[in-house]
């Protein structure tokens, strides 16, 4: 799950962005409107966490520009304007959630999941996939009834992959969305995630699709 | 408390009624000498008519010694004023006319029964005052050429009476006027204070949300003073409200980041897995507090510039010191970032408050350590030109872009992508500071460091 974070201050956007990286999000950190328009449009991001009081552009024009031109890509806006009238007018011009400054990281994080879920049309807050049960709030997976020790990497690819329901995704959009674009990644990062999961859970929980990447595998499969 | 209407009541009648008093005594001062010279006229006419009427008759008379002849009037008995005492054969007041005659030889030879048997004076010309059993009597003593003396008397009361009248008719109207003067005075003091009370219930009816000017089109000019005062303060009040208003709204709002910074590093503490992480995050939050500090403590300061330092607390100051003050105490700001602190400092005077002058030289220099990279330099020098004195901060750091050197003194701007952690309110702070103080600031690009030169010029003398 790839997130692009616009906060222009410093402290705040680091806090953030730490936050969200150890919810095992790939982050992508801008800090003024115009560079967050730049990155939304560049497409590949599951959910923009974004300040209105932003410089070059405010966050409501950076809204109204994404939805005109039918991006649909979930937006939380996070501000200090908070009054009624201000949240009211930033839900109208087409953003999903609208938490107001100061506010509590685990309110954050749990707004994110759920429009997340959503985003995929998805109501229930766990994944599941046979035997495999994947709790994104708690970030725990159980497999077969036992807590698996997952890195947050390992997490972040299993439940990107849980997500796609069987469908493959590629190398490339898998780094996109378990790195942000300032972390340094090794070449063969995303087949070394692969391998670790394959051998805590079961060889058979990704497949690898010839020529396109790599999903989630039938477990049930694998058993046989 | 005073009373207009008393005091108008007091004043007014007091003064009107001493007037009467003063009208009432000149009318019977004067009534009196009137009467006195008509009297007096009266009474030298009836000697002379009493003279040339029975001085030949006496000198026939005059071989017969005996006693004197006495002239009846009427005594008849009557009260009262005017006609009530005249009757068809006398008047009441008869008895208060007298007179004798007397022979050269001093032997009484004729007199009134209102007359006593000694002489009313002595037996010489002319007028006397004279008391005659315990009444004054005013007297005229005449000399026949025969050398008898006719002497002719009158009660002086009579000629009081007369001026005691006059002076009651001039004060009586005057007294009856007078209830009406405290009532005409009374309702007109009520009509003329309407106003003011009009305008202490629209002053009444004011407070912090409704700051309207009063309304003075229906009030007389003379209030209109108050009024255009009462106004003046309003708007004032109005004013400064909306700035603490203003300045209320924008410190709560710009303190919702920083806070939300500190939240976030505090949860990402409790939360984190690993130790590595939980101290990252405490450090951070270790920043974000002093962050926050920071920006209360400028908040305070721009606070207590706004609300205006007296200037009965400017003084004389030398810039110089106050420079370098405030720069020893930035020293360890510029070494954490290892930059070279040079100070230039001519002697200069500066005329201004202690506190803010030293805030504004704090601001400006702190402002050039922060946005300026590490290893930079900063330089601050002082000179005096005259009337004024100038104090100079160059760095070596970005500078600011020409369109945006407008917009940095306003309350809250940061320059996006400078990196560093300002509050925005620095020079809100210098500005405010000069305005108060009358002085000039003006932003350019450092000649020897190439970084931003901020110049302020201020006044030497008051």
């Amino acid at each position: 799950m790839r997130i692009l974070l616009a906060e222009d201050d410093a402290s705040l956007g680091e806090g953030i962005r730490t936050a969200l990286r150890r919810a095992a999000y790939a982050v992508d950190w801008v800090q003024d409107g115009a560079s967050a328009l730049t990155a939304i449009g560049d497409g590949d991001i599951d959910l923009v966490v974004l300040d209105l009081g932003l410089p070059r552009m405010d966050g409501i024009d950076v809204i109204r520009k994404v939805r005109a031109a039918g991006g649909n890509v979930p937006i939380l806006v996070l501000s200090a304007r908070e009054r009624a009238s201000d949240r009211t007018l930033g839900l109208d011009v087409g953003a999903d959630d609208y938490l107001g400054k100061p506010f509590d990281t685990p309110e954050l994080l749990a707004r994110v999941r759920a429009l997340l879920r959503r985003s995929v049309g998805r109501a229930t807050p766990t994944l599941e996939a046979g035997a495999l049960s994947l709790d994104p709030a708690r970030l725990t997976a159980i497999w077969k009834g036992h807590t698996l020790d997952l890195t947050r990497r390992e997490f972040a690819l299993l439940r990107l992959l849980m997500e796609q329901q069987g469908r493959p995704l590629g190398r490339e959009t898998i780094q996109q969305h378990l790195y942000g674009w300032d972390e340094d990644v090794a070449s063969n990062a995303v087949d070394v995630h692969v391998h670790q999961l394959r051998r805590k859970l079961d060889p058979g929980i990704i497949r690898t699709v010839r020529g396109i990447g790599y999903a989630l595998g039938d477990p049930s499969d694998a058993a046989a | 408390m005073t009373s207009i209407r008393r005091r108008l009541l007091v004043v007014l009648l007091g003064v009107l009624s001493l007037l009467m008093l003063l009208a009432a005594g000149l009318s019977y001062r004067a009534g009196l000498q009137e009467a006195g010279e008509m009297f007096d006229a009266r009474l030298v006419q009836s000697s002379r008519v009493l003279l040339s009427l029975v001085d030949e008759p006496l000198s026939d008379l005059s071989a017969f010694p005996g006693d004197p002849i006495v002239l009846r009037g009427w005594h008849g008995r009557a009260d009262g004023v005017g006609e009530a005492l005249a009757f068809k054969d006398g008047h009441a007041y008869e008895n208060k006319l007298a007179f004798q005659i007397w022979a050269p030889d001093g032997r009484m030879l004729l007199r009134s029964d209102s007359a006593p048997t000694a002489p009313m004076a002595s037996l010489s010309p002319g007028y006397a005052d004279v008391d005659i059993d315990g009444a004054q009597w005013r007297t005229f003593t005449l000399r026949s050429p025969q050398g008898r003396w006719f002497q002719s008397a009158e009660r002086s009361d009579i000629r009081q009476e007369l001026a005691e009248d006059i002076a009651v008719g001039t004060l009586l109207p005057l007294l009856l006027a007078l209830p009406v003067m405290a009532l005409v005075i009374w309702l007109t003091v009520a009509w003329a204070t309407r106003s003011l009370r009009k305008v202490s219930t629209d002053i009444g009816e004011r407070d912090l949300d409704r700051m309207t000017p009063l309304d003075d089109t229906k009030l007389p000019e003379e209030v209109h003073g108050l009024v255009r005062a009462v106004n003046e303060l309003l708007q004032r009040l109005d004013l400064a409200l909306a700035r603490e208003r203003r300045f209320i709204a924008d410190a709560a709002h710009e303190l919702r980041t920083p806070i939300s910074a500190v939240k976030v590093h505090a949860d990402n503490a409790r939360l984190a897995t690993f130790d590595e992480e939980r101290q990252e995050s405490q450090r951070l939050l270790a920043r974000g507090v002093e962050r926050v500090e920071r920006l209360v403590s400028q908040l305070l300061s721009l606070s207590r510039t706004e609300r205006s330092i007296g200037k009965d607390a400017f003084r004389k100051l030398s810039l110089d010191a106050l420079v370098s003050n405030e720069v020893e105490e930035l020293r360890a700001l510029a070494a954490s970032k290892s930059q070279v602190m040079n100070l230039v400092l001519d002697t200069a005077d500066v005329f201004g408050d202690e506190f803010s002058l030293g805030l504004l030289v704090r601001n400006l220099v702190e402002n050039a350590i922060r946005y300026t990279p590490e290893h930079g330099v900063v330089v601050v020098s002082t000179e005096q030109t005259g009337e004024q004195c100038v104090l100079t901060v160059e760095d070596s750091g970005p500078g600011i872009p020409k369109d945006l050197q407008d917009r940095v003194f306003d309350r809250f701007y940061r320059v996006i992508g400078s990196g560093a952690e300002g509050s925005g309110l620095g020079l809100s702070i210098v500005q405010e500071t000069l305005d108060v103080h009358g002085g000039k600031i003006s932003l350019g690009t450092s000649q020897c460091l190439n970084g931003l030169k901020v110049t302020v010029k201020l006044h030497t003398n008051a």
